[in-house]
Parts: structure tokens; sequence; C-alpha cells
């Protein structure tokens, strides 16, 4: 029975060793949230300094390069998480996402060069530290599921 | 909802449940990353994806591109529900199995019972 329990245990180790281990894989690539941040800038820029010819090319350009971004990070990686894992990861995806309407409506409402630039350079800014922030509220999920599996009594299986 | 516990033999086996709690952290894992992970050689890391892939537990698949083809392992939901209700009953089992033990010392048992965790 000792052995059993010991075994159990070395089981739901192993668990908590490989999250941990995959957390310190889930960094994105170092180039990967400056391009994202430039994609999305092109498209804020297009919305205030373009007679809207351009955007729909623009938002297919952001579209695919994000999509081809997504693609090279992943086979860089060796591995793939589609989706936020917890509420801080999925708050401050949610954050970014509000950073990109903000920048596309305030250059499209604004309609002068210089907001519509600012605007631009903020939401390269703000997708790169967001980015960032995304990728550490990753690993932290990770870390904390890895901890609560080790802890006995906790009722929460995943 | 709630899982309902319940031990997988399959899922069991060291290296099979490394495999499986990589499978329910990510999305998609390749197989370069899984041996790195495990420290195995490739044919053993075939054998385990195979078992596991016979068991309707995962998917492979090699997506054709730029560069070498690569094999990429995903968690079916069936794979899904049963590594969940697995990493349950083993929480179960940890908060029983003490207290068993202390009791139960003097007894044996069977072969296959409930809750007996084999390697």
């Amino acid at each position: 029975m000792e052995n059993d329990a010991a075994r159990i245990r070395d089981a739901l180790s192993a668990i908590a060793d490989v999250r941990t281990g995959l957390a310190e894989r889930m960094a994105s690539p170092r180039w990967f949230h400056p391009l994202l941040g430039v994609l999305t800038a092109q498209h804020v820029l297009v919305q205030g300094v373009d007679d809207r010819n351009w955007t729909l090319p623009s938002f297919l350009l952001l579209v695919g390069g994000a999509t081809a971004l997504v693609a090279s990070a992943r086979r860089s990686r060796g591995l793939l998480v589609a989706c936020p894992r917890g509420p801080r990861s999925w708050a401050v995806m949610c954050l970014r996402v509000g950073v990109v309407f903000a920048g596309v409506w305030i250059a499209a409402v604004a309609d002068d060069v210089t907001t519509t630039v600012l605007a631009a350079v903020a939401v390269v800014l703000a997708t790169i530290w967001l980015g960032r922030r995304y990728d550490a509220a990753l690993r932290r999920e990770l870390d904390v599921s890895a901890t609560r599996i080790r802890t006995p009594g906790d009722g929460r299986a995943r | 909802m709630s899982t309902t516990p319940a031990f997988d033999e399959i899922i069991h086996a060291p290296n099979r449940l490394r495999i499986c709690a990589a499978l329910a952290t990510v999305t998609e894992v390749e197989f370069a990353t899984l041996r790195d992970m495990l420290g195995v050689a490739d044919s053993v890391l075939s054998k385990h994806l195979k078992v596991l892939l016979d068991a309707g537990y995962i998917t492979l698949a090699k997506p054709v591109g730029f560069g070498r083809v690569r094999t990429w392992a995903s968690f079916t939901a069936a794979g899904r529900r049963a590594f969940d209700a697995h990493v349950a009953e083993l929480r179960r089992l940890t908060t029983t199995a003490p207290a068993a033990a202390s009791t139960a010392a003097a007894q044996e048992t069977p072969a296959g019972a409930p809750g007996e965790v084999t390697g």
C-alpha cells in the first residue's frame, strides 16, 4: 500500500514536472510580438491616412501575416497553445484585442496624420508589452496548475 | 462539470502519462519536442504514441509545407476526458491512500482490485 501511495505521488509529480517544463518553453520567439505589432500598426495607419481603398488589403495582410507568424512560432517552439489557459491570460488577451480596436477607431475618427501615427506607435508598443505579459501569464498559470496538482486534497483535477 | 475519477491503465504507464500531461497542457506538441521532453529514443516515443493512437486518445498530423515534414500530436476529446478522469482518480487515491495504508497493512489487496495502482 505504501508503495502504491508513493507511485501515485510520483505519477502526480511527473505530471507537474511536465507542466513546469512546458511553462519554460512557452515564451514566444523574440521577433513574434514586434512583427505582430508592425502588422497591426499598418492597419491602424491605413485607417487614418487612406481613403479606405486600402482597408481590405490591409486587413487581409494583418490576418494573413498573423497566421504566418503563429505558424512560424509554432514550428520554432515545437508546440502550440491555441487559446488562453486561465483568467489572467484571458484578461491580457482581451486587453490586447481592445487596444487594437481602440487604435483603429481613434485613427478612423481622428482623420489626421499626427493622431494616426501616434495611435499606430501606441499600438506597436502595447502589442509588444501585452504580448510579453500574455506569455508571462500563461507560464504563471501553468506553474500554478503544477503546484496545485502536487497538493493533496485539492479537488481540481486540471 | 466535475470529472468522474477513473483509473486508466493505458494512460498510467510513466512515459504515456507524461505524454498525456503535455498534450493536456497545450493544444499541439511536435514529435521532437515530446522526445526531448521525455528523454527517450524516437522508437520508444513512436511505440507509446501508437498505443495512445490505437486507444483513440490522440491524433497525429503530418502537415506538409516548407521544410521537412514534422509530426504533431494532439488530444482527442476522448483522450482529454480519460486523462482528466485518470488524474482525478490519482488525486482521489492520494487523499485516501495514506489512511488506507495504515488501516489495511495486514490486508492483501487482490490483483486488479479497484484502486490498485500498477507501474
